[in-house]
């Protein structure tokens, strides 16, 4: 009996430290706070960083294979990227929890031109807070977190075109 | 006298037990280490040891990758996965997922191999720091198994699926096809099956499948840009995250196709019936689950699919119920987990597969502040 209360004790204190972990990481990732720095390789093989894009303004985009309104996004940005990456504008999308076989298939279907990166157990996710698929992050020219939209919003170019204009008009 | 020649002979036979107890690992350790480089005879280290899993089922050992890196060019055809050692944990590793490193630290000293390979980000980086290396890109190059050659009238890069031997993208330069007359505001989904047909055809060297095979998911405009996509399916079931699909812009062109197929009809031999009920399917399911989850699981969703089993190197097909299982025990704060996805055999009631789910299948899943 005292044994089973020793270890209830011992994993309830446990849980209180993955909780209060998993907390402190969904508050490190905030609006005006700089966005934590990973590094990838893309399924090209091409190899980057959070911090090595410095200087550009960025779309991080958390999205799935099962979810259907990330897949309808997807052509409206890829559009998007291509007529602005001459501008500093990067896109980086995080696959969360699909094999690189369907990532790729997926990116060919749509004909995508960004970075898409895989994220096969939520951990990059989960390290950016993410609840929610899907979940974009966007990073300014100084890599600090300026927009965090969550859900599917980007249904006309407009929608697009309002959120990062302040940010293009602030280049250096 | 006879007490201490008594005691000598039973240490004795003690001894002879204990030996006679290790040699069987003795015998493990001296075959361990008696295996020999597929290349070049040398012993292999488990170490650095590299192993191509053949599709035939053979594996193939080398006693580093230099080594591995030579005879892959003969081999290439034949491969269905490559195995390094993780040289932290001894492990092996699939080389797609690894993390290599090139530095001054020989591994193999009879072919100066100086390329280290980590199953772990962390431990490639720990050693680029302590041995001045760097980071490079798998060298057995399977981000470039790329084919160029004319296809119809079109030049077009191919990549080939190891495992199918199916192409998994095609990428025209600059496109894979140009439809003729095409009318971007008039396409419907007879439309659509024409451009499938038409595809086959072109591709019928690479991809020899029958258009009755196909059942069209999904197709949509953004702005003139039409998106079509297409399951496989095997005497009407569809294949389980199977895809043949692509983009059309305003002028016809399709740019590239994304596949993942499977030589279904040619290969397979599976019934399209299940056997078992959705009722002992579940049952199955949620008995599989309680072993290690003592808690009910409620069912989402179901599907009878044909499940494709990726292991080592090859893939196993089986008739089988998809079921989404949920619990409330699952929605744990700061996990995106949500619960089971469990693939019970149809035929014979056998859990193929089971894995978590991260989020709802076909729902965007928030978790609002409420909910917390």
């Amino acid at each position: 009996m005292k044994s089973r209360l020793s270890q209830g004790v011992v994993l309830t204190v446990l849980l209180g430290f993955l909780l209060s972990c998993a907390g402190h990481e969904g508050e490190k990732v905030k609006i005006g706070r700089t966005a934590p720095n990973f590094q990838y390789q893309d399924i090209s093989g091409n190899k980057g960083s959070i911090e090595g894009l410095r200087g550009k303004l960025i779309l991080l985009r958390f999205w799935a294979n099962w979810c259907p309104y990330c897949k309808f996004e997807m052509p409206r940005i890829d559009r998007f990227y291509q007529l602005f990456r001459n501008q500093g504008f990067e896109v980086i999308a995080v696959n969360v929890g699909d094999s690189v076989e369907i990532v790729e298939a997926f990116t060919a279907e749509m004909n995508l031109h960004f970075p898409m990166i895989l994220d096969p157990e939520g951990k990059l996710a989960q390290s950016y807070g993410v609840k929610g698929i899907p979940t974009n992050f966007l990073l300014d020219r100084q890599g600090m977190i300026r927009e965090i939209i969550v859900g599917e919003v980007f249904t006309n170019d407009q929608v697009l075109w309002d959120l990062f204009k302040p940010y293009f008009s602030k280049a250096s | 006298m006879a007490f201490w020649r008594r005691r000598f002979f039973i240490s004795l036979l003690i001894l002879g037990f204990i030996g006679i107890l290790c040699f069987p690992l003795f015998r493990q350790e001296h075959s361990r280490s008696a295996q020999r480089c597929a290349y070049d005879g040398a012993k292999i280290d488990s170490l650095y040891e590299v192993q191509f899993l053949m599709k035939g089922g053979e594996v193939l050992r080398f006693c580093s990758i230099a080594c591995a890196l030579q005879a892959l060019e003969q081999r290439k055809e034949g491969i269905g996965l490559i195995m390094v050692t993780d040289e932290v944990s001894g492990q092996k590793v699939d080389a797609e997922k690894t993390f290599f490193v090139e530095s001054k630290v020989i591994s193999v000293p009879h072919v100066k191999s100086n390329v280290h390979a980590f199953a772990s980000e962390e431990a490639s980086q720990r050693h680029q720091n302590q041995y001045q290396g760097k980071s490079i890109s798998n060298p057995f190059g399977f981000f470039d198994l790329w084919r160029e050659e004319m296809i119809g009238n079109q030049r077009v890069k191919i990549k080939i699926d190891r495992l199918s031997g199916l192409p998994r993208i095609v990428r025209g330069l600059p496109s894979v096809m140009v439809l003729k007359d095409f009318d971007s505001k008039g396409l419907n989904e007879q439309g659509a099956w024409k451009i499938l047909t038409t595809l086959l055809s072109l591709f019928k060297h690479y991809l020899d499948l029958d258009v009755q095979e196909f059942k069209l998911i999904d197709m949509q405009r953004v702005e003139s840009t039409w998106y079509i996509s297409f399951w496989q399916t095997y005497g009407g079931v569809i294949i389980y995250e199977s895809s043949l699909g692509f983009s059309i812009g305003p002028k016809g062109d399709i740019p590239s196709i994304g596949l993942l197929l499977h030589k279904a009809h040619k290969e397979l031999h599976l019934p399209t019936r299940a056997k078992l009920s959705l009722k002992e399917a579940t049952a199955i399911a949620k008995a599989y689950l309680r072993k290690s989850e003592p808690w009910e699981h409620n069912l989402l969703a179901y599907q009878l699919i044909i499940y494709p089993m990726k292991r080592e190197g090859k893939v196993d097909y089986y008739l089988a119920y998809i079921l989404n299982l949920v619990s409330p025990e699952d929605r744990v704060v700061g996990s995106s987990r949500i619960g089971w996805a469990c693939f019970v055999d149809a035929v014979t009631g056998q859990i193929v597969d089971a894995h978590y789910m991260l989020a709802i299948p076909n729902c965007c899943e928030f978790i609002s502040d409420n909910e917390k």
